[in-house]
């Protein structure tokens, strides 16, 4: 495994500030992922781990600290925000394919309006991108006529139709039926072993096993722990960490 | 979704209140002491031929009021566009010269509008009262467009505009194939709404002695004393083409949104 470093986040804070409030969600965040590894984001509801996760593609702005992706610093230019977002693919929670478009539409955008490839191209591309998820007798459906198992694999279809070197996952299994699931871990876990670099926001402790290496835990803005995943869940060290996996083994 | 037994007193309900509607208004015309006679309207329809036939009044005023009203929601789109995308700016100051502009249009009689149009700014600028009637008509139209826009983007799902950014798609590129597609249809059920009710609200227009379709049935009762047949037939006429309208506007709806369905 290469050494390269494609992510690293330099004493990030993130402060949302309304006109009356202030909340200051990232405190300092430090860490670095090294190409083609694979890491898990995990941590209580609101602690910040889909605002960490989407500074990275710059979906989020910082208040200070530093992102830099592939060694491109967004606040460089709107150039180098651009590249940061062709290296880098996203997977939502909540798919967001566009309705109004088909399966092979939605996988095949990508390729023909960000990386410039011609409408033939792009739909083979998304024609054998699709069928690597298990869709290709699906391709002309739209969003709606999809389970969302299937939604989702388009949606990882398409992230990866702009042949990203980073994969930013956000609880993709979160809002599936639970015998869902496994179809999207599988597919994901399949991706992993090719050598992609992901960081994956999780709930599913067991998914978390399964794809990562290593796992961070994030609480109230802080990086409270991290290691081997492994490790980690069967000997957390932290008392923090350990009741946070009482309290989710026990759901 | 109603389950099965709520539906039967969702049937139930309607039939009571169709059943009390359809008492009242047989029982009205009952009571009511009234040689009825349509044909009086005939020659305001079709000129008889000893005038030399051709379209009487009646088709004559519905023409100015569908032209006037096209002209009206046409310019009244464009207009509402830009001051709609002025709404969703962030600079300060185009933001709050659009909003003012929409609040008035939208929180002032257009009776009110429209003298002002004809009798004031029509005075000082030598304008018609077919063009001021048509101004008139385009502003307050575009005051409702620009908000209806506004609405529409502003509640537009900001996950699909992550999806989108993340992708790495421009700005440019973002409004075209992901926002424009989606806000459209979701803009066009209020948008028809809008347009089928400036159709009636032209008939406002009679007051500066445009001749469409109001005032020739103001001035057809005039002569005739037939106001109950007149106004119904007028009424239909509104009904006609507003139903016309709407109709187009779920067309278009539903082929916009084949997408949204199964
Ligand atoms: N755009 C925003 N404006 C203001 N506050 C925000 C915004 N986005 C997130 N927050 C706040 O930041 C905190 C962290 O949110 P974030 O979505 O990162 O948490 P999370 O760890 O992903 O939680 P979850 O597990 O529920 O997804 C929350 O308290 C949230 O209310
Ligand atoms: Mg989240």
């Amino acid at each position: 495994m290469s050494q390269e470093v494609v992510v690293s986040l330099k004493e990030v804070n993130k402060i949302f500030r309304t006109p009356k409030t202030e909340h200051h969600v990232l405190k300092g965040i430090n860490f670095e992922v090294k190409q083609g590894e694979v890491v898990a984001l995990i941590g209580p509801s609101g602690s910040g781990k889909s605002t960490c996760l989407r500074t990275i593609n710059a979906l989020e702005t910082i208040t200070s600290g530093d992102v830099e992706v592939c060694g491109i610093n967004y606040r460089n230019s709107k150039k180098s925000l651009h590249m940061i977002r062709r290296n880098t693919g996203m997977i939502f929670q909540r798919f967001e394919l566009f309705p109004h478009m088909t399966a092979i539409e939605n996988v095949a955008l990508g390729p023909n309006l960000v990386l410039g490839k011609s409408k033939d191209e792009s739909y083979k591309m998304a024609k054998d991108l699709l069928a690597r998820v298990g869709l290709a007798n699906h391709m002309d459906k739209f969003p709606k006529g999809l389970s969302g198992g299937q939604q989702q694999r388009v949606a990882i279809a398409r992230a990866l139709a702009i042949n990203p070197k980073i994969l930013l996952c956000d609880e993709p299994t979160s809002a599936l039926d639970p015998e869902l699931v496994d179809e999207v871990v599988d597919i994901l876990v399949d991706i992993a072993a090719t050598g992609m670099t992901m960081i994956v926001v999780t709930h599913e402790l067991y998914f978390a096993q399964k794809v990562s290496q290593r796992t961070m835990f994030l609480e109230n803005g802080y990086i409270v722990e991290q290691g081997d995943t492994k490790k980690m869940f069967a000997a957390p060290k932290t008392e923090r960490l350990q009741s946070f996996l009482k309290r989710i083994t026990h759901q | 979704m109603p389950d099965k037994k709520l539906s039967i007193y969702y049937s139930f309900l309607s039939f009571f209140v169709i059943g009390i509607i359809a008492f009242i208004i047989v029982r009205s015309f009952y009571h009511l002491d009234y040689q009825w006679d349509f044909s009086v309207l005939g020659p305001y329809i079709w000129l008889p031929s000893s005038d030399g036939g051709g379209p009487g009044l009646f088709l004559q005023g519905l023409w100015i009021t569908i032209k006037m009203s096209f002209e009206g929601i046409l310019f009244g789109s464009i207009l509402g566009i830009i001051f709609g995308i002025l709404l969703t700016t962030n600079e300060k100051v185009s933001k709050t010269a659009a909003l003012i502009y929409v609040d008035i249009f939208r929180n002032t009689p257009v009776l009110v509008q429209l003298y002002v149009a004809y009798f004031i700014v029509g005075t000082a600028f030598n304008l018609s009262g077919s063009v001021a009637g048509v101004l008139t008509m385009s502003l307050f139209c575009s005051a409702y467009v620009a908000e209806i826009f506004r609405g529409t983007l502003a509640n537009f799902e900001k996950g699909q505009i992550d999806a989108a950014k993340a992708l790495g798609l421009s700005p440019l590129q973002i409004a075209r194939k992901v926002i424009a597609p989606q806000a459209l249809r979701n803009m066009l059920p209020p948008l028809v709404g809008q347009f089928v009710s400036l159709i009636k609200d032209s008939s406002l227009l009679s007051v500066v002695a445009i001749p469409e379709l109001t005032k020739e049935a103001q001035n057809a009762v005039t002569v005739t004393f037939r106001s109950f047949e007149t106004w119904f037939f007028i009424a239909l006429l509104y009904f006609v083409v507003n139903t016309l309208v709407s109709s187009f506007g779920r067309y278009l709806e539903k082929r916009l949104s084949v997408s949204l369905k199964q």
